[in-house]
């Protein structure tokens, strides 16, 4: 982890409340661990690693996962294109200049493309020259299934063969001398494909749950015990009891409960709330390299509505985090980059229950410090009906490993982009600037 | 199931209990808490071994675990008796979860009725009533097989309003009288399910307005599978077939699944080459014979039926062979399911992750815990944080299957266990005491011995004793210390490895 001194850490990371189960737990089971944390996990997946790069860390990589396909197009909307409102009449975002809309219209970012209303948190950012959009993008999977698209998206393969997520294999590539158990963490009870086989990958629901139950002096014991039963064998889970009683000894550093962001409060809401998470872990300056963050719900097929409704809604929440974390993490927003993304956009023409189908290009969206923030990048394929791609959809001419890859390259140090994208030569979109 | 009302109340008089829904809950579980044996024997010191013990296996996988008493019944009756018993549920006596099912309210009301309930107390019923009767119902491959259907044909609650109690009737009109029938049987009463027409959109797919979501995934998931050459233009030449289909919202028949024509697109359509002729509501069973008997979906269905019961990545020879069942069978469940079980690459099949719900019902057998229904919501919040609350999975694939999925949430498996074996677990009590008088445990080794049976189905190795023992230490047994210790004992019992794999 890079250096920067926290503001807001100094009280933070002094003396919890389970400071006293943690030593109990340290003297117990530090030594314990020693060794199984040190060597590869047996259970590893069979990656191939190139040598490593060794340098610096970079910045802190959140990666958004929207679920479902977000319709990009109602979310960076296109107001510019007429063909966008003829094939959505109904759900259609009103120009930024149509009076007649009383709702709510597009808010104008560059003349062509605008942010749906729901989204207006993210405008002072973006007009702050800390995000950027990226449209007519996505991944070359054609299936429109939501599991082959994430799944190869995650994976960030061309096709079936290494099933490795891209995040592991960044990881994989780049010694940064970081050896703390939470180089990745996924906010949830499961790890996003993304990072399948990463040596050090946890899963968290809440840091300050994340201990042993138990009187508090029994637990060092106790650990003592159940670390020796996961030694006693050599499978899959004994990898994840090491890096479970790793990611416990060091989450019980910090303390959540006299958390204060420094900006507007977190909404209650799981994503504000997984958000909420991921500052107090780069606050803390624990070692998270990379944290995953997944928002549901945006397989609007019906009812998706228009400037209000179900996606709106999905959009509010999604602006609200993305503006307290960045609010949050202002004083260090030069070290973070944030990451938006989905498996595929939908249909251009609405549908008859007021939704969409599913579809094809996309848009993602990055915010941090090092983003050449304020602009849209896209190179426009049209909406006409000969300029779509398959049934009726936005055609990709950005492919989204071009995006990653000029992160990866920029953000995070890491210059191994074959290793992290197999068969793939990423053609950097410049989304990021080069970390000084 | 075919208990008279008479009997039920001459049973309910057993335990002296007020009629009313939790008197026949409180019945059933009282009649299921009987059945821990009046003596546990100590598991035999020769049993301390690693091998997988195949009757012990059979248990655990095609059940949720045994109970005390299970392992050494069923190494009695033998594998293959108990399978074919396992077979015919219909056959078993299961008064504990017969009586389970009649304190059920909403699963006794017609479609119509059900629809005017609260969604609440439908999710509340349907959740809690599939763990009693995984916890207690001896029909536990019908069970097994329920699960395994409700994921392959998978209904997130939350989508909407109306869906807990649709799915109350999928549940119990849809999945459950055809867990063990034929496949084709299944994927028709699925697609007029009102649960699935609003999980995937059917209902609103009009000639007018197609759309598309069910015949993807009817396609993708239910049947052929992803890779199987079907293209983007068969999908929607599927969802044109399925137009019309939806519920009916209004009137005396409100709730009822029907066919509207005037929703239909009455054109010609092409699926996978065959010709559809524009004829209106046979057109349904038609695109469904054809996807019910389409090679891809005999090797997709054995491929996750291999996957389920074997092994992550399962034998090719076996799924091959359960494919083959499949199409000689017509889609006979319970024969793909002979072939699988009674297969040398079950007997010699890799350990096995139990997926969460499965982890947690077994820790609730093997202590023969008492749970009470009414006070489950402490249950359903574990299972959340677990990661595996029935019928909360969003996307429409279902649970994932596969051990990664799951090894890095190992950290609430091990505080449920503390939870459950410290009396946190509100309406979930192991009647701790009980076990260790059935066992004449006198000692600290004993306890442990006798518990490792519970368990592991098993004595603990010298290895497992000595870590065990350093932990308990060997106080007497009415040492509040040493009781202490010895429920953390048995808790690191349930979180340790040996109790995660099956």
């Amino acid at each position: 982890m890079n250096s920067k001194i926290c503001t807001h850490c100094q009280e933070y990371s002094e003396v919890s409340r389970r400071t006293f189960l943690s030593r109990s737990f340290q003297s117990a089971a530090g030594l314990l661990l020693g060794n199984s944390l040190a060597a590869l996990p047996s259970w590893l997946p069979r990656i191939t690693l190139a040598d490593q790069h060794v340098g610096p860390a970079g910045d802190t990589l959140v990666c958004i996962f929207l679920r479902g396909g977000a319709d990009g197009l109602n979310m960076i909307v296109p107001h510019g294109d007429d063909q966008y409102y003829a094939h959505r009449p109904y759900l259609g975002i009103p120009r930024p200049d149509d009076n007649k809309a009383k709702n709510g219209r597009t808010l104008d970012l560059d003349g062509f493309f605008g942010l749906h209303p729901a989204l207006a948190d993210l405008l002072p950012i973006y007009n702050a020259g800390d995000m950027a959009f990226i449209h007519a993008t996505g991944s070359p999977d054609e299936t429109r299934s939501h599991f082959e698209a994430m799944d190869l998206m995650e994976r960030g393969a061309a096709e079936n063969g290494d099933y490795t997520g891209w995040l592991s294999r960044h990881l994989a590539t780049l010694d940064t001398g970081n050896n703390s158990a939470l180089r990745a963490v996924g906010i949830g009870d499961m790890l996003p494909a993304s990072l399948t086989g990463a040596v050090s990958a946890t899963a968290l629901q809440s840091i300050a749950e994340y201990h042993l139950a138990g009187q508090n002096e029994r637990v060092g014991e106790m650990t003592a015990l159940l670390n020796a039963l996961y030694n006693q064998r050599d499978d899959l889970l004994t990898g994840a009891a090491a890096q479970t009683f790793a990611s416990i000894e060091v989450l019980s550093r910090i303390d959540t409960e006299r958390y204060q962001p420094a900006g507007r409060a977190y909404a209650e809401s799981e994503f504000g709330q997984a958000m909420r998470v991921v500052a107090q872990l780069i606050k803390a300056d624990v070692g998270v390299e990379v944290a995953c963050v997944d928002l549901g719900g945006w397989d609007t097929h019906v009812a998706q509505g228009n400037v209000e409704g179900a996606q709106a809604g999905l959009m509010a929440e999604l602006a609200a985090g993305l503006a307290a974390f960045y609010e949050d993490l202002l004083t260090q927003i030069e070290n973070v980059t944030v990451v938006v993304m989905s498996e595929f956009g939908r249909r251009v023409q609405e549908n008859g229950g007021l939704g969409t189908d599913h579809g094809h290009g996309n848009m993602m969206m990055a915010l941090g410090g090092g983003i050449n923030g304020r602009q849209v990048f896209a190179q426009w394929p049209g909406l006409h009906d000969e300029q779509l791609a398959g049934p009726g959809d936005l055609a990709i001419t950005t492919d989204y490993r071009d995006v990653l890859g000029d992160i990866i390259a920029k953000r995070l140090n890491n210059p191994k982009l074959a290793d992290i994208f197999p068969g793939y030569v990423v053609n950097e979109v410049g989304v990021a600037r080069v970390r000084p | 199931m075919s208990l008279s009302r008479r009997d039920f109340l001459k049973l309910g008089g057993l335990t002296a209990v007020a009629a009313g829904t939790a008197g026949c809950s409180a019945a059933g579980r009282k009649l299921a808490q009987d059945k821990l044996p009046e003596n546990l024997p100590l598991p035999a010191a020769d049993t301390a071994v690693s091998t997988p013990d195949p009757v012990l296996r059979l248990l655990n996988r095609a059940g949720y675990g045994p109970r005390p008493g299970d392992l050494e019944q069923a190494r009695q009756t033998g594998l293959a008796a108990w399978l074919e018993e396992q077979l015919n549920p219909n056959e078993i006596e299961d008064t504990a979860a017969d009586l389970l099912l009649r304190s059920l309210t909403l699963y006794q009301m017609d479609v119509t009725q059900l629809i005017e309930q609260d969604r609440k107390d439908a999710a509340k019923e349907l959740i809690g009533s599939t763990i009693l009767r995984a916890l207690y119902s001896r029909r536990q491959l019908y069970e097994v097989m329920v699960e395994f259907w409700s994921d392959h044909f998978n209904i997130y609650l939350r989508k909407n309003q109306l869906i807990p109690l649709a799915k109350i009737i999928d549940d119990r009109d849809v999945i459950r009288p055809r867990a063990l029938g034929k496949f084709r049987d299944l994927l028709r009463a699925s697609a007029k399910s009102q649960a699935m027409l609003l999980y995937l959109d059917n209902a609103r797919n009009t000639r007018e307005q197609p759309n598309e979501n069910y015949a993807r995934e009817l396609l993708e998931l239910h049947t052929l599978g992803v890779n199987a050459g079907y293209t983007q233009t068969d999908v929607q030449e599927t969802a044109r077939i399925l137009t019309g289909w939806t519920i009916r919202r209004r009137g005396r028949q409100a709730g009822q699944t029907i066919f509207q024509k005037d929703a239909h697109d009455f054109g010609q359509k092409t699926v996978l080459g065959q010709t559809f002729a524009g004829q209106g509501e046979a057109e349904l069973d038609e695109l469904l014979e054809m996807l019910a008997t389409h090679p891809a979906t005999a090797q997709r269905i054995a491929f996750k039926l291999a996957r389920r019961f074997v092994a992550d990545e399962p034998p090719e020879g076996l799924v091959q062979r359960v494919a083959q069942t499949f199409t000689e069978t017509d889609g006979e469940i319970k024969a793909m399911l002979r072939v699988i079980f009674l297969s040398d690459e079950f007997a010699a099949a890799p350990p096995k992750l139990k997926r969460p719900y499965t982890y947690m019902i077994s820790a609730l057998r093997a202590l023969n815990t008492d749970l009470s229904l009414s006070r489950n919501r402490g249950i359903g919040r574990w299972l959340e944080r677990l990661g595996q609350l029935p019928f909360h999975w969003p996307p429409p694939d279902g649970y994932p299957d596969v051990a990664p999925a799951w090894a890095t949430n190992l950290l609430p498996r091990w505080n449920f266990a503390l939870a459950l074996l410290h009396n946190e677990l509100p309406g979930a009590t192991p009647p701790l005491e009980k076990i260790v008088a059935a066992g004449k445990a006198e000692t600290t080794s004993n306890v442990l011995q006798l518990f490792a049976g519970l368990v592991y189905g098993r004595a603990l190795t010298p290895d497992e004793q000595t870590l065990f023992t350093t932990y308990t230490g060997s106080g007497p047994l009415d040492d509040p210390k040493t009781r202490l210790r010895l429920k953390d004992g048995v808790a690191l019992m349930l979180a340790s490895p040996a109790f995660q794999w099956t």
